[in-house]
């Protein structure tokens, strides 16, 4: 199948400043593909000069289309929630949803998208007055307003309170249940970990690794590792005897041990058995897209 | 079409619903009316039939209520949604920009006819004033007095950087305008090289052109020329050098 978007060469400059390098990828129907990336990265600037909201040098194509060309028409076919967009502080949701689907010729009924975005019990106050996640929600209403084939989601999540998010996770999983493409742009690894069919790092404007979160995870290391709470008795020497044991971190009150073996779980579970240790929030490490992240570009995703 | 009607209801809400412009758009310039009325009486020459004065005042402040929307209300509040990011959100959707334009310069003009019957209320109350002779003719002055003044606001809204630049240049435009383009004073008792100087001012003509149609004096051809120069040169720049952001 054709991609949805195709992106060749996309550049964009603010004067002698390059944001975004040469990036090139393809998003296929039915797909999230999150692009992730520390702030300042040029991931915004990507986006935006993908949906047509910004000039840029390379050659883009959204569902056939020029977004620099052909912008309204593809506003039609696409949805989008922007980073720090804003509404007038005095119209309500119902107004503003209303005033948008009188933008396109078919769009899903407002009341449905109250309700599904929680937000029917304040259709009627002020913009000014709804919380953070109310904003974000009732912008990501207005993205979808239209039926939209793709969906830019642009930092989606941030000002979300932890259960916030999870809820609006799962209604993403349920935008491209609906067969909808969506292209994410967080700077949320986990949330990139957890929504995304592929994943795309942005670092210094350009695109440094793009690939399945899987694929991407076993780039880091094929090292397992586990850990439990550090306790005095613990006898670290006998723990780095073990043969499945290559090394341990015993330098926090987490104690950190890894291997490449199988048996590692099995090997140190039986060791604290046998020295008479219980098992204090024994679980095992996985590597996150962070360590991915610091692996590809040797910093820290939150300096 | 359905947008458009959509934007216009949006954009009077707007208006309707910040105090401030509710309270300078609407309610101010009837209170101006009858402040303006007494404070005549205490300085006109005694023969001054009231009549005149009621007629004269009423309107030179339909001047006003323009200058007012035109000036200091939708430079500022079409800047300020520039600077905040909702002209971006608008512009993320399939609506033209001709569209918003076209919208909110109905949603003011709409205003200005609702302040103006306002004023009219207060001044047949207050003071017996008649409607006017020619309403039409009234309505149609007015209507190009809107067009050349929304146009011009618009102007200011396309060049300034931000709200604070769009009050300042708005601001100053309207009290430079207020107290020479003759809304209260008429423009023949100011000095010599001041009469030439307003003749620049585009609510000298506004002005001109209401006066004379009330006081059925013919239509004057040089104001409503002038008018509509204003209107097609700032139309033109302002959709020019319309930005979302």
């Amino acid at each position: 199948m054709a991609p949805v978007i195709s992106v060749r060469d996309l550049t964009k400059r603010y004067h002698d400043v390059v944001a975004v390098d040469h990036i090139s990828f393809d998003v296929h129907p039915g797909e999230i593909l999150g692009i992730v990336g520390p702030n300042g990265a040029g991931k915004t600037s990507a986006v935006e000069s993908i949906m047509g909201l910004r000039d840029c040098d390379g050659d883009v194509r959204v569902l056939g289309f020029d977004p620099q060309r052909d912008r309204q028409q593809l506003a039609l076919r696409i949805g989008m929630q922007m980073q720090e967009a804003q509404l007038p502080p005095r119209v309500t949701p119902l107004e503003i949803l209303d005033l948008f689907a009188s933008f396109y010729p078919q769009t899903v009924s407002s009341t449905s998208l109250l309700n599904t975005w929680g937000l029917w019990d304040k259709r009627g106050s002020y913009f000014e007055t709804l919380s953070g996640g109310q904003k974000q929600r009732l912008f990501i209403a207005l993205a979808l307003i239209n039926q939209p084939e793709v969906v830019f989601l642009d930092e989606l999540t941030t000002g979300l309170d932890p259960q916030a998010r999870r809820q609006t996770w799962d209604l993403v999983t349920q935008i491209r249940e609906q067969g909808t493409t969506v292209l994410l742009v967080t700077h949320f690894m986990d949330e990139a970990e957890r929504l995304c069919d592929r994943v795309g790092i942005i670092d210094g404007g350009k695109l440094i690794a793009l690939d399945t979160p899987a694929t991407l995870l076993t780039q880091v290391s094929h090292e397992n590792g586990l850990c439990f709470d550090a306790q005095s008795h613990l006898d670290v020497p006998r723990l780095r005897a073990l043969s499945a044991v290559d090394r341990v971190d015993d330098s926090d009150v987490v104690v950190r041990v890894f291997g490449t073996a199988a048996d590692l779980v099995s090997a140190v579970v039986l060791e604290l058995e046998q020295q008479r240790l219980p098992l204090r929030n024994f679980r095992t490490i996985q590597p996150s897209l962070e360590d991915v992240f610091l692996h590809l570009t040797g910093k820290d995703l939150r300096d | 079409m359905r947008s458009y009607r959509a934007l216009v209801v949006f954009q009077m809400k707007g208006l309707l619903r910040e105090p401030l412009s509710l309270f300078f758009n609407v309610i101010f310039p009837s209170f101006l009316l009858q402040f303006m009325v007494i404070m005549s009486a205490a300085f006109a020459p005694a023969d001054t039939p009231a009549e005149f004065v009621v007629s004269f005042l009423f309107a030179g402040l339909l001047g006003l209520i323009l200058g007012q929307l035109s000036l200091n209300t939708l430079p500022v509040a079409t800047s300020a949604m520039r600077e905040q990011g909702i002209l971006r959100r608008f512009k993320a959707s399939p609506m033209a920009p001709s569209t918003w334009i076209a919208a909110q310069i109905s949603a003011y003009f709409i205003m200005a006819l609702i302040s103006a019957v306002l004023m009219f209320i207060t001044a047949s109350v207050s003071y017996g004033l008649e409607p006017p002779a020619h309403l039409g003719a009234l309505l149609l002055a007015f209507t190009v007095s809107a067009g050349a003044f929304l146009s011009f606001g618009y102007l200011i809204a396309s060049l300034a950087k931000n709200p604070r630049t769009a009050m300042i240049a708005g601001q100053l435009l309207y009290l430079v305008m207020m107290f020479l383009s003759g809304v209260f004073v008429p423009v023949t008792s100011l000095p010599h090289n001041l009469q030439t100087f307003v003749q620049f001012l585009p609510m000298t003509h506004v002005i001109e052109l209401l006066q004379a149609v009330w006081f059925d004096r013919g239509w004057p051809l040089t104001a409503t020329g002038a008018l509509l120069v204003v209107f097609v040169v700032s139309g033109t720049i302002a959709a020019r050098s319309f930005r979302w952001d």
